[in-house]
């Protein structure tokens, strides 16, 4: 039980922070694209 | 031949709708304590009156004895589709009596919009609302996003509860029975709640210097709003509110979080975690987010909306974020999103129109069926390219390798092809009453994919026609067809079957 509790908290930790570094990764890819918008068209 | 329901058929239905008035009477009593504690009696009478409505709809539906039939598919899939227009009528009680709205339909129309997770609002002077009303419209995101029918089946035991759960347009079962499937779903939702709202609240109190309470309230609802991809927010400004990038990026891993299939949050929870990516809907959706946020920017690039590249990338990540996972939240107000126009403005429409992955709270066509249209497409054309008679087989990786196969091409292409359907018949309704083309199919594509941004259509004094079409849109898009086209077929049996 206490095992299952434990997998439960890092498993959700691990879930928070894998979705935390993918906004991290789209805004980084969000930043190179307004930059390449700007530099074509702007 | 069309077999006319039995009186044991509605007894069934009855059963189970009140079963789920009385998970929502319990509900309902979180805002009815808050404006105990809070001291505002008047909503606090109006809540009572809800929650007591609910009550009185479940135990009513406990002396009704079924007597031979057990819950069937078609029974669960009309549970599901009434369940979805009884619970906001009930619910929109509270807001009928706050004087926040111009007409009852008006609170329907938002109770509607909350449940189905789509946001858009005709509620008036929305920054004066008493705090236990805006929360009880962000909790109804909350019940419509886990659903109501998940908290039902956590409840109550009982056969046929696997029809209800896809009637509520889950298509995935991720542990071996529904039960326990539940069970994780409102345990993914717990975690991310204690964390999302400890996140929000930290930001709110320790960089924009609210008080405790204040950013509790804010934290919640906006959690709410956020993780069940719903789009209602505290203040009539939305997210912009916050002037903050910080909050943005919490919000951003909320509405993401809350647009995840719940297979996947079942594979980043328990593993393996880096198999994710081989899957055809992270990939499709991966692919889909870039190319619409790249859209946006050329078009706000070449608009000269926005002076510099950092506000431009900021802007058009959070909408289109937003707009892709069926949120709905916003950063700049309908009026300015209206003079985004031609691309950034395709950028944000064609996002809201494919939405999040399939089992989750977000709207739309979705990825995993954008994924399975190219490569049917693809399946399609190499078919014609081979010689006569030769056999192909196209395969996708969907949690294993998976085969594309003629029937799974067709209920997909079928699906997709009713969500064009539903978002032009919106448009429809507005072009005829002299709007735009482009205000109308934007407007049309958010109530239907349950995303709710606006570019000003929705409002108050938009005509009486638009606001049933697009709750009807709503309703529809939320529940993803099948529910409801099973509620007609089964009313339609009963005034002609024999």
């Amino acid at each position: 039980m206490a095992e299952d509790r434990r997998s439960d908290i890092i498993g959700g930790l691990m879930s928070f922070a894998i979705e935390a570094m993918f906004i991290v990764i789209l805004g980084l890819i969000a930043a190179l694209f307004a930059v390449v918008a700007v530099l074509l068209v702007g | 031949m069309l077999l006319r329901p039995e009186a044991d058929d509605f007894r069934i239905i009855g059963v189970q709708l009140g079963r789920i008035s009385l998970v929502t009477a319990l509900a309902g009593t979180f805002p009815l304590a808050w404006a105990l504690i809070a001291r505002e009696w008047a909503p606090a009478t109006s809540f009572l009156i809800m929650v007591g409505v609910f009550a009185l709809l479940g135990t009513a539906s406990r002396f009704i004895e079924v007597r031979h039939h057990q819950l069937e598919w078609s029974h669960g899939m009309v549970v599901v589709a009434l369940t979805w227009l009884l619970v906001p009528a009930v619910g929109a009680i509270p807001l009928m009596f706050s004087g926040h709205y111009g007409q009852p339909l008006d609170a329907y129309f938002d109770a509607m919009s909350g449940l189905s997770t789509t946001g858009l609002a005709l509620i008036q002077d929305l920054d004066h609302l008493a705090p236990s009303l805006n929360f009880w419209r962000h909790l109804l995101h909350f019940l419509g996003g886990q659903g109501i029918i998940i908290a039902a089946l956590t409840l109550f035991t009982g056969s046929g509860g696997t029809t209800l759960y896809y009637g509520e347009a889950r298509q995935e079962r991720i542990l071996p029975n529904v039960r326990s499937t539940a069970r994780f779903i409102w345990k993914v939702a717990a975690y991310h709640f204690v964390i999302g709202v400890a996140a929000l609240a930290a930001v709110t109190f320790f960089l924009l210097g609210f008080g405790v309470w204040r950013s509790l309230f804010h934290a919640v609802n906006v959690f709410f709003a956020g993780f069940d991809t719903g789009g209602f927010s505290p203040m009539s400004t939305s997210i912009g509110y916050y002037h903050s990038a910080v909050f943005e990026g919490v919000t951003a891993i909320l509405m993401v979080a809350g647009a995840m299939s719940f297979g996947l949050h079942f594979a980043l929870w328990r593993g393996p975690r880096l198999a994710v990516f081989k899957n055809l809907e992270t990939r499709t959706i991966l692919g889909t987010v870039a190319f619409t946020m790249f859209l946006t920017m050329i078009g706000l690039a070449a608009g000269g909306v926005y002076s510099n590249a950092a506000g431009l990338g900021r802007q058009a990540f959070f909408q289109v974020v937003s707009a892709h996972t069926g949120t709905g939240f916003t950063t700049v107000p309908a009026g300015e999103l209206a003079l985004w126009g031609g691309l950034a403005f395709g950028g944000v429409a064609i996002a809201m129109a494919l939405g999040g992955m399939a089992s989750s709270t977000a709207g739309g066509v979705k990825a995993l069926r954008i994924g399975l249209t190219i490569r049917n497409l693809v399946h399609q054309i190499r078919q014609v390219l081979l010689p006569e008679g030769a056999i192909q087989s196209t395969t996708y990786y969907q949690n294993g390798i998976k085969r594309v196969t003629p029937e799974l091409g067709q209920a997909v292409m079928t699906v997709s092809l009713l969500f064009v359907a539903l978002f032009l018949l919106g448009a429809g309704v507005a072009l005829g009453y002299g709007y735009g083309v482009q205000e109308a199919l934007f407007e049309s594509v958010s109530a239907g994919a349950s995303v709710g941004l606006s570019v000003g259509v929705t409002e108050p004094s938009m005509p009486l026609l638009l606001k049933l079409t697009y709750i009807v849109q709503m309703w529809l898009g939320r529940l993803e067809f099948v529910a409801v086209f099973s509620l007609f077929g089964f009313l339609y049996a009963w005034a002609r079957g024999k």
